[in-house]
């Protein structure tokens, strides 16, 4: 295949990295490692290399997130995949010394299990990494997502090439609905499907939009794409606009990813200078072009319908979706909207075939594209696990093997409680649930969602109530306000939570939160209120007896709870090392060296210090 | 369609609740109002329906109608749902007698819910959308979001928009909406006599008429009559807002919400500013449009009559004259980087500029009215295929512009878009009557 090849190009402009090195250093550029200083490292590592003459040996390169985010700075050298960790630039002149110059691999730096065993030199054997696939992701840490030479050189815009020079659109189709992808912004639907319906939807120009407005907390798998990999997106968006006839495309971003949107506008500017975007495209006669709008905001914009109000410039509001966007989308056109994710599956897919694809995951999607999940799936693990990152998992792994084997297990060696999967509006997952293989089905069934993959996960110090009701605080704050069960029903889930977990709450009244909690789901007009309630109802469902224990005996399980905790201090453990004493910010506890410590339970806040810088485990909290 | 076990008919795609209601079976709305679009806010009007095998809950108000539904208006399920929404609003709304009425009629006495923070408003949206919808003049919009939404200007801020029609309060079923002397204080203030137009004017139900009774509509004989002629607020009949759809006269399309000039440049004024644009007979003659240049800068003063905009189409020119006098205010710069969106859209987004007029009431008497916009553009047809040689149905369809050759063009630019002024003062006139709108008022039972 040639690229453009009358695309004349002086030659500085091709990247310096593509050849002629014996090594490179991958040094994460993601937003976590930024703001750790990786450019810092980066420097420093320049420096270093210079001052050993090795400048034209080893090469730095800045990637996108790689995805073990809580360990970062992080850094692989390659072609040895050897992975170090938290790099601070006192690191720098000894590795460089001994790994660069001498050969020597530090392990000091590098990854060590929980277990406490001996350090890991290998990326791909960390148990982080080991279960993961990579598809959506499959660039991950392997290029400089500024440079559209490396991304082609990975094989990029081979499958814009393919569809354009052997595929008919309608065969493209074909091959979406045969591989089973299924959308990946939360609601699952088959993305084949969708590009069929808008193809053949009356009405021109049609539009292709790609949804970048990711608002879960704690989620940030589309902007990981977007910041480490940008054509993969484009590319996918531009094959889609193939199938579905289309010449225009919106990338609607939110206005917090600053990172991820001046690398999307350098992905976009330099895949014009290559023809790549723009007019007739492979010189088959087929144009298309890519707008960035950038939205406010606002959660609720994540939403199809409220998205594209947006884009038109009125308030980010749903409508009811009895006519879907594909036939009436944007000023009233048929459009095409798919999450980032979903784009980024679209290449590999088109250049593999449906089959390899149908290959991995669940189900069987030959005769009914819902029945089954096909592909991977970004998560991004987040919580009281030892290794919290970004991770791509196919489909149907277990929830324990993303727990224990990715995530490396509980922190502090604590007792698992439960993972809430999907985000704020997600459900959450008990432990006997904890072998459910993880699909779009499977978590609906259990009362959660895949959502856009948020996954947290929670230990026995984490108490139900109290999870219910950060979410729904969460949600009151993004819901638009515009139909009453999702505006006053989730202020009064909102208030009976609160009277739970200060201890007023009257019987009757987890009757009657779960009463609100099936009407504000089924009669709320979008799918943010309609999936709103799914924490209280996943909770009530799993853990009714906490609640219980809130309302009838006054009494918070998992000692949270502050109007029903008192701090004491466990005379047996306490060793009088008055560490406790001293950070106390009220002046509650009294004692003195090598005296068993008191608590005032007058003065105390149970703000929790205590117990947290307790080396002794000697703070009981009832 | 079958509804609770009836045969019923409906229009396919129209909402279910139309075929709900005429088998006479009550269903509760707060946020519906016939001639609106429908909201599907209030979710008061939930019925199951089932298609095949799934049945889900969906409101009525806003589901299309389909050959084959079976709808079920009065399950348990959705009895249980309604109470619950029911107990909702009279948390919210616990002294309002209409919110009582509803909440009693689906079973609900009193709400187990806390109240929150007592309000008049139920947030029905009734009033946004009728300023807007029927109307026409956007003045209202929802402020915020979640439980802090309120209805208000946007921004807060007064913008001039209001007309002072009075509908949305009108419209409000609780009572929460007040008239507030705001607007008419400051026409009382500001306006000079021969500028103080009759709200009815603005609204477009009158042609021109001056106040003589300093805005004090209750007082004014005028409005006493259109109220009894229309049997409801006037506005509400007449509807000036739902004009602003393009609909197709002869071969091109017009919107009668605005005022044309002679030259077929558009000018609609909003909220103090009036937008310019082009008009679809004028861009059907051109072809495709490649370039629009703007002669103003921004904040220049203009006269009526002076060169706004060129417009070229295949070497074509053509020059949009300012319809009225004022100040440049912005530019679409939009339009100005992608003309050829113009063929797409060249009445709502396909604006080229936008002025601050000076008195535009005034001025836009010398204007086509948005009453005569029709009956000018038809006639401008007739012209155009005799001009032509053509008959009007198969002379003149969709990309007959490219056709004609550059000397005819010259001929017919001078004939059909050069403004040749011949103003004649419309005389004031009293209220028309529109055609007999003997609608009953809206029904606001529950």
């Amino acid at each position: 295949m040639s690229v453009n090849t009358d695309t004349a190009r002086p030659e500085e402009q091709i990247s310096p990295r593509v050849g002629g090195y014996r090594m490179h250093l991958m040094l994460c550029a993601g937003t976590a490692c930024v703001a750790s200083n990786s450019y810092r490292i980066k420097e420093a590592l320049e420096r270093e290399i210079k001052k050993h003459g090795l400048a034209n040996e080893i090469a730095v390169v800045m990637t996108g997130c790689n995805g073990f985010c809580a360990q970062g700075p992080v850094m692989v050298v390659q072609p040895d995949e050897i992975f170090y960790q938290h790099l601070t630039e006192k690191d720098i002149p000894h590795l460089v010394e001994e790994h660069m110059l001498k050969g020597r691999p530090v392990p000091a730096l590098m990854y060590t299990p929980p277990a406490g065993k001996a350090a890991i030199p290998k990326m791909s054997e960390i148990g982080f990494f080991k279960k993961q696939r990579l598809l959506a992701l499959r660039n991950r840490g392997l290029l400089d997502p500024e440079s559209i030479d490396e991304y082609i050189a990975r094989d990029g815009y081979r499958a814009l090439a393919k569809v354009l020079t052997e595929m008919t659109p309608e065969q493209v189709v074909q091959e979406m609905i045969a591989s089973g992808l299924r959308g990946r912004g939360g609601g699952g639907f088959p993305t084949g499907i969708k590009w069929k319906t808008c193809r053949e939807a009356p009405g021109e120009p049609k539009f292709v939009v790609c949804n970048a407005d990711e608002g879960d907390p704690g989620a940030y798998m589309d902007r990981s794409i977007i910041e480490g990999d940008p054509h993969s997106v484009l590319e996918g968006m531009a094959i889609a606009a193939y199938a579905i006839g289309s010449s225009r495309g919106y990338v609607y971003i939110r206005h917090e990813y600053p990172l991820a949107l001046q690398r999307l506008e350098k992905a976009i500017a330099d895949a014009r200078a290559f023809c790549l975007l723009g007019k007739n495209i492979f010189e088959r006669g087929f144009d298309f072009d890519v707008k960035i709008h950038r939205g406010a905001g606002a959660f609720v914009c994540g939403e199809s319908t409220a998205l594209m109000a947006s884009m038109e410039g009125r308030p980010g509001e749903p409508r009811a979706k009895y006519i879907h966007t594909v036939e009436h989308g944007l000023w009233d056109l048929p459009t095409n909207l798919n999450n980032v994710e979903t784009y980024a599956n679209v290449p590999p897919i088109i250049l593999r075939g449906a089959k390899w694809f149908a290959g991995i995951g669940t189900g069987d999607v030959s005769e009914n594209p819902w029945g089954g999940s096909k592909g991977t799936k970004v998560f991004s693990l987040v919580g009281k696990v030892h290794n919290t990152g970004l991770v791509e998992v196919p489909m149907g792994i277990t929830l324990r093997e993303i727990v224990f084997d990715i995530g490396g297990g509980m922190m502090k060696g604590r007792k698992f409680k439960a993972v809430q999967t999907g985000g704020p509006s997600g459900g959450v997952i008990p432990e006997e649930l904890l072998d459910l293989p993880v699909d779009f089905d499977q978590l609906t069934r259990v009362g959660s969602m895949m959502g856009s993959g948020g996954m947290i996960v929670m230990d026995d110090t984490d108490c139900m109530v109290d999870i219910a009701r950060y979410f729904i605080d969460f949600l009151i704050g993004e819901s638009c306000g515009k139909c009453l069960p999702c505006r006053e029903g989730l202020t009064q889930i909102n208030a009976i939570l609160n009277d739970i977990c200060n201890g007023t709450a009257l019987e009757g009244s987890i009757e009657l939160l779960e009463e609100l909690a099936n009407t504000v789901k089924e009669c709320s007009l979008c799918a943010l209120g309609g999936s709103a309630p799914n924490p209280v109802l996943s909770t009530l469902r799993y853990f009714r007896s906490e609640y219980e224990a809130h309302v009838k005996e006054k009494r918070c399980p998992a000692g949270v709870c502050k109007a029903l905790i008192t701090y004491s201090i466990d005379p047996a453990k306490c060793t009088g090392c008055l560490v406790c004493k001293r950070n106390c910010p009220q002046d509650a506890i009294a004692g003195d060296k090598k005296v068993v410590h008191t608590i005032d339970a007058d003065k105390c806040i149970k703000c929790g210090i205590c117990r947290d810088v307790c080396a002794f485990d000697a703070v009981i909290v009832r | 369609m079958k509804i609770d076990g009836r045969e019923a008919k409906a229009e396919h795609r129209a909402p279910l609740l139309g075929a709900i209601r005429s088998l006479g079976i009550h269903v509760p709305t707060l946020c519906h109002l016939d001639g609106l679009e429908p909201y599907g806010v209030c979710r008061m009007c939930v019925v199951e329906v089932k298609r095949g095998k799934r049945t889900r809950l969906v409101t009525s108000c806003n589901f299309p109608s389909e050959e084959g539904l079976e709808v079920f208006t009065d399950t348990e399920r959705v009895r249980q749902h309604r109470k619950i929404m029911a107990e909702l609003l009279l948390a919210r709304c616990p002294n309002v007698p209409y919110v009582q009425e509803l909440a009693r009629s689906v079973g609900v006495e009193k709400s187990r819910f806390r109240m929150v923070e007592a309000s008049d408003c139920v947030m029905c949206g009734l009033c946004v959308r009728v300023c807007d919808q029927i109307v026409g003049a956007s003045a209202l919009s929802f402020i915020d979001r979640g439980n802090q939404r309120v209805v208000g200007t946007p921004w807060y801020v007064d913008d001039g928009a209001c007309i002072a029609c009075g509908a949305c309060s009108y419209v409000c079923p609780t009572g929460a909406m007040h008239m507030e002397e705001q607007t008419t204080e400051r026409w009382r203030r500001e306006l000079a006599a021969d500028q103080r137009i009759c709200r009815y004017a603005r609204m477009g139900l009158v042609s021109y008429k001056i106040c003589p009774n300093d805005f004090r509509c209750s007082e004014c004989d005028v409005d006493q009559r259109l109220f009894e002629e229309h049997g409801t607020h006037p506005v509400l009949a007449v509807a000036p807002g739902q004009r602003s759809k393009p609909r197709p006269v002869g071969p091109f399309l017009v919107v009668e919400d605005r005022c044309y000039s002679r030259s077929h440049a558009w000018v609609k004024m909003t909220g103090g500013h009036a937008r310019i644009g082009i008009d679809d007979f004028a861009l059907q003659l051109l072809g495709p449009v490649e370039q629009v240049t703007v002669h103003s800068r921004k904040d220049a003063a203009v006269k009526t009559g002076d060169a706004a905009v060129t417009v070229v189409a295949r070497g074509r020119r053509m020059t949009l004259r300012f319809p009225v006098a004022g100040t440049v205010a912005g530019l679409n710069e939009t339009v100005l980087a992608d003309p050829a969106m113009l063929a797409q859209d060249c009445y709502d987004r396909g604006w080229i500029l936008r002025i601050r007029p000076t008195d535009f009431y005034t001025q836009s008497r010398l204007l086509i009215g948005r009453d005569d916009v029709a009956s000018w553009i038809a006639e401008q047809t007739q012209k155009l295929a005799q001009a032509l040689g053509v008959e009007v149905a198969r002379g003149l369809e969709p990309g007959f512009g490219a056709k004609i050759a550059d000397k005819d063009f010259a001929r017919l630019g001078a004939l059909f878009l050069e403004d040749k002024p011949t103003p004649t003062m419309p005389t004031p006139m009293a209220p028309r009557t529109p055609p007999a709108p003997q609608t009953p008022p809206p029904p606001r039972t529950i």
